[in-house]
């Protein structure tokens, strides 16, 4: 029993590590997706210009 | 007939058996003690206060029920038929409460979407793998108590159940244990809201085993990259579906927890104002209360309540490690300087750990200002800890069975 809990743990780990992946993925794929939409927006004219 | 016969508080002392009035007395004693804390700051009063009066109250105010049965006028957790319970909703006045927010988790959800609505995501998402690796760590204790809390005799739902107190999230650990120990989740969140409150006295001495050169670096803030609204509001959108998806025993709470992150995303300022108002605050004070009116006798004459006192503290004490092993890893591993502090703002008791971080600093070298790197883990740790509810609540179940 004690065996199986300490593989359960470590597949918690596992599963644990791999979901926190996903989700830092998510942020970096939006954060590159707006970036990418800001531009192509602002050359059709639908988005206010930037100072800079 | 006696004159104590009209005072059933007092009358009923000498009804039962010794060690039960004792146990009363006791806790009647600690709702002062709890009260006082509170009162001190020393505990958190937003939820150790009405946690205190309620069990200053249930455990004073026992009297002779029907057919000579002692009882409150305040909850009966064990009414479970339908002619049972609709006796107890117009009886007991807590009942209501109980019935309808308690027993499905509720109330866990309610705090939860007070608490999405002053969160602050910009750190996360600004430094997400870092903010999530660190949360991983600082997960230690949850992951590795459930091994130990099983080796000690626990079955596996109650070891799961303590194992999460690790997580330093109250609500999380009472929705935990409402779905995988519902005998033991009083004695359970209360173990994890008493030691929460004790974290803020705790972990700066364990971060001392950091030495005062690391203690004391300096960040700069202008590495923090900026996060358009959109794409704060995209996020919290996108995450919600996805772990709704993956973990669908833990939606409740990873909806709850996302929904006011959207609100206040989208700059809803009256839903922003009713969710961090009327009802976070609303939601900790029947949990307080409610928890409190659940503390009775039976609670503290349950042989498990000891072990699952050492198994809560083990539980924290291992996140905290993780945490200060990832914040060190980290630290060797980054291209900028990073302070080590961090690791602990990941074991995910927000902003309470992320403070700590930030004193610690301060204390190491007054010009060491982390605690905006700080909330990235901190906020993150919320979000692992719901990833190992969910993966406890069910995964516990296929992996051993029952």
């Amino acid at each position: 029993m004690i065996v199986k809990s300490l593989l359960f743990a470590l597949i918690t780990f596992g599963i644990t590590l791999a979901v926190a992946l996903l989700v830092a993925s998510i942020v970096k794929l939006i954060g590159m997706a707006v970036k990418g939409k800001q531009p192509a927006a602002q050359k059709a004219g639908t988005a206010p210009p930037t100072k800079s | 007939m006696s004159v104590f016969q009209f005072f059933q508080g007092i009358y009923t002392f000498f009804l039962v058996e010794p060690q039960i009035a004792l146990a009363r007395l006791f806790l009647i004693a600690l709702g002062f003690l709890f009260i006082w804390l509170s009162y001190k700051q020393i505990l958190e009063p937003l939820i150790m206060l009405p946690l205190g009066m309620g069990m200053l109250a249930v455990n004073g105010g026992l009297m002779i029920m029907e057919a000579n049965q002692l009882g409150t006028l305040f909850i009966n957790p064990l009414a479970s038929n339908i002619d049972e319970l609709m006796y107890f909703l117009q009886i007991d006045f807590l009942q209501p409460i109980y019935t309808f927010t308690f027993s499905n988790g509720l109330i866990a959800c309610l705090v939860f979407m007070g608490i999405g609505a002053i969160t602050d995501i910009d750190y996360l998402l600004a430094k997400p793998y870092m903010s999530l690796f660190l949360a991983v760590f600082a997960e230690l204790g949850t992951i590795l108590t459930l091994p130990i809390a099983i080796a000690v005799g626990l079955p596996v739902n109650e070891a799961a159940a303590i194992a999460l107190v690790g997580g330093a999230d109250g609500p999380m650990v009472l929705y935990g244990s409402l779905l995988m120990a519902k005998d033991l989740f009083v004695p359970i969140t209360v173990v994890a809201y008493i030691y929460l409150g004790i974290i803020y006295a705790g972990y700066p001495f364990m971060l001392r085993v950091i030495p005062k050169r690391l203690r004391g670096i300096e960040m700069d803030y202008r590495s923090i990259p900026r996060v358009s609204q959109g794409a704060k509001f995209a996020f919290v959108v996108v995450t919600a579906a996805v772990l709704c998806l993956l973990f669908p025993v833990a939606a409740p709470l990873f909806i709850s927890f996302f929904l006011g992150l959207a609100v206040k995303e989208a700059k809803i300022t009256r839903y922003i104002e009713f969710l961090s108002g009327p009802l976070l605050y609303g939601s900790t004070f029947f949990l307080g209360f409610t928890l409190g009116a659940l503390l009775g006798v039976d609670i503290i004459l349950n042989p498990k309540v000891l072990l699952l006192m050492v198994l809560g503290i083990i539980a924290l004490f291992l996140s905290g490690v993780g945490g200060i092993v990832g914040g060190l890893i980290y630290h060797k591993i980054s291209k900028e300087p990073f302070n080590p502090l961090i690791g602990i703002a990941a074991v995910s008791c927000v902003p309470t750990t992320a403070k700590v971080a930030q004193k610690c600093a301060f204390k190491a070298n007054p010009k060491a200002m982390i605690l905006a790197f700080a909330m990235g883990p901190n906020v993150a740790g919320v979000i692992t800890t719901a990833i190992i509810t969910g993966i406890y609540i069910l995964g516990a179940k296929i992996f051993f069975g029952g």
